[in-house]
């Protein structure tokens, strides 16, 4: 009799670990339906909203074989993670953004959460301005050939049960009609908003499972670098440190930094390798916008190389 | 007018010796070529041979000498995002001879008949 239930006992605390486990795991999330969101299309805005979505969406959504936003499988995810897929950013009615509604679009940006209710938190925007989202959107919803429909057949993401665990780490954010302005006119914070939302912090940060998404500089390392990816050759890169530190980037003038974004060549003459994009479209004084705003920030001493 | 037999003889030495000087020349920018890919970090992401994992072999055979040329200088004009621009790191000659040594590069199918 006490055998047994010291087996009820022990079932009990297993299943129990188990739907822990699987609460941890959790991707899916009921589908916010914001009583109001607000997008305004801006025909103006299309030019932007092209050159936009390829800094901010281009690297992981652009197919070259395709030339188009079809998305592409992410090779620099670690095996351990699964496969992962960009999604299809074209207007295909079958695998595309065609049924999501501009306000599905900016609910997803800023609370990381699809209208299918999966988590999605490498596409959390919490603080993309309003502009650049309607000139995202304009652009998205427009003829131009790279968001044409194109049924993609590439592959469907599958995380491993480690993925799952750690794609969940992140929590999504409450959506929130307050307007986010764009700061155009004061340089730091052009170039903290640069960082912030082309993504730079999510992979030269410590952790990918340490970012704070609504307030980047909380990452733990914040632009420090350190994190893990896999490199091209299937080899483990470790991102630098683009701290003004001496193992970071002291000594780098504005146009060493123009060169190493818009060529994807170093201060001495040596080649980035994917993961990391040539961000073409960046202009002068955005680029530099970013240096200033890096040089502000905390020299850190984090030998990466 | 016919040749004689030494005339003849010697319009195949000097014709042998032209393509002798021809290959040479070939082989030698081969070489540097081979130089540059290896100097130039181009193994990281296409492998010694080029195949792996961005396959070269695969569109090579549809581009010109000149637009690959262009390509390796500016790729992002062609929409590629990932590999770098080579236009401030090797000159018009670094790149000729890189164009050389990479269309010697094993294409996959020739690869696998070594296989079998």
């Amino acid at each position: 009799m006490l055998k047994n239930r010291k087996w009820i006992i022990r079932s009990l605390m297993v299943l129990l670990s188990c739907l822990t486990l699987l609460q941890a795991c959790r991707m899916n999330y009921p589908v916010e339906r914001p009583a109001r969101v607000t997008v305004v299309r801006r025909p103006e805005l299309r030019a932007e909203g092209k050159r936009l979505t390829m800094l901010m969406c281009g690297s992981c959504h652009y197919d070259a074989k395709t030339k188009s936003l079809t998305g592409k499988q992410m090779k620099d995810a670690p095996g351990i993670v699964g496969k992962v897929f960009a999604a299809n950013l074209t207007n295909d009615p079958s695998t595309g953004i065609f049924h999501y509604s501009d306000q599905e679009l900016k609910v997803l940006f800023r609370t990381g959460i699809s209208r299918q209710g999966k988590l999605m938190p490498y596409m959390l925007r919490p603080n993309l301005a309003d502009e650049d989202i309607s000139a995202i959107i304009t652009f998205l919803r427009s003829d131009d050939a790279l968001v044409a429909p194109k049924p993609n057949t590439i592959g469907k993401t599958k995380y491993t049960p480690i993925g799952k665990f750690g794609i969940s780490r992140t929590k999504p954010l409450r959506y929130t009609d307050q307007p986010v302005p764009k700061p155009a006119a004061d340089t730091l914070a052009l170039g903290k908003y640069l960082v912030d939302n082309l993504a730079c912090y999510h992979c030269h940060s410590k952790s990918f499972l340490k970012l704070d998404y609504q307030s980047p500089e909380r990452s733990k390392g914040y632009m420090a670098g350190g994190n893990r990816l896999k490199g091209a050759d299937g080899k483990t890169i470790v991102t630098p440190n683009l701290t003004f530190h001496e193992t970071g980037l002291k000594g780098w003038t504005e146009n060493d930094l123009i060169l190493l974004l818009r060529q994807g060549i170093t201060r001495d003459k040596k080649i980035v390798r994917p993961p990391m994009p040539i961000l073409p479209e960046l202009t002068d004084e955005e680029i530099v916008s970013m240096y200033k705003y890096l040089r502000k920030l905390p020299p850190v001493e984090n030998d990466t190389q | 007018m016919i040749p004689n037999k030494n005339t003849s003889l010697g319009i195949l030495i000097l014709m042998q010796l032209l393509l002798s000087v021809c290959c040479y020349a070939q082989h030698e920018q081969m070489m540097k070529g081979k130089q540059v890919f290896e100097q130039n970090q181009c193994v990281a992401c296409h492998g010694k041979d080029g195949t792996t994992p961005y396959n070269l072999s695969v569109r090579l055979d549809s581009l010109s000498d000149e637009v690959l040329k262009e390509f390796i200088k500016d790729p992002a004009a062609f929409g590629n995002r990932q590999m770098p621009a080579f236009r401030s790191i090797l000159s018009d000659a670094d790149i000729d001879a890189l164009i050389v040594y990479v269309r010697t590069l094993s294409k996959p199918d020739q690869k696998k008949r070594r296989r079998r």
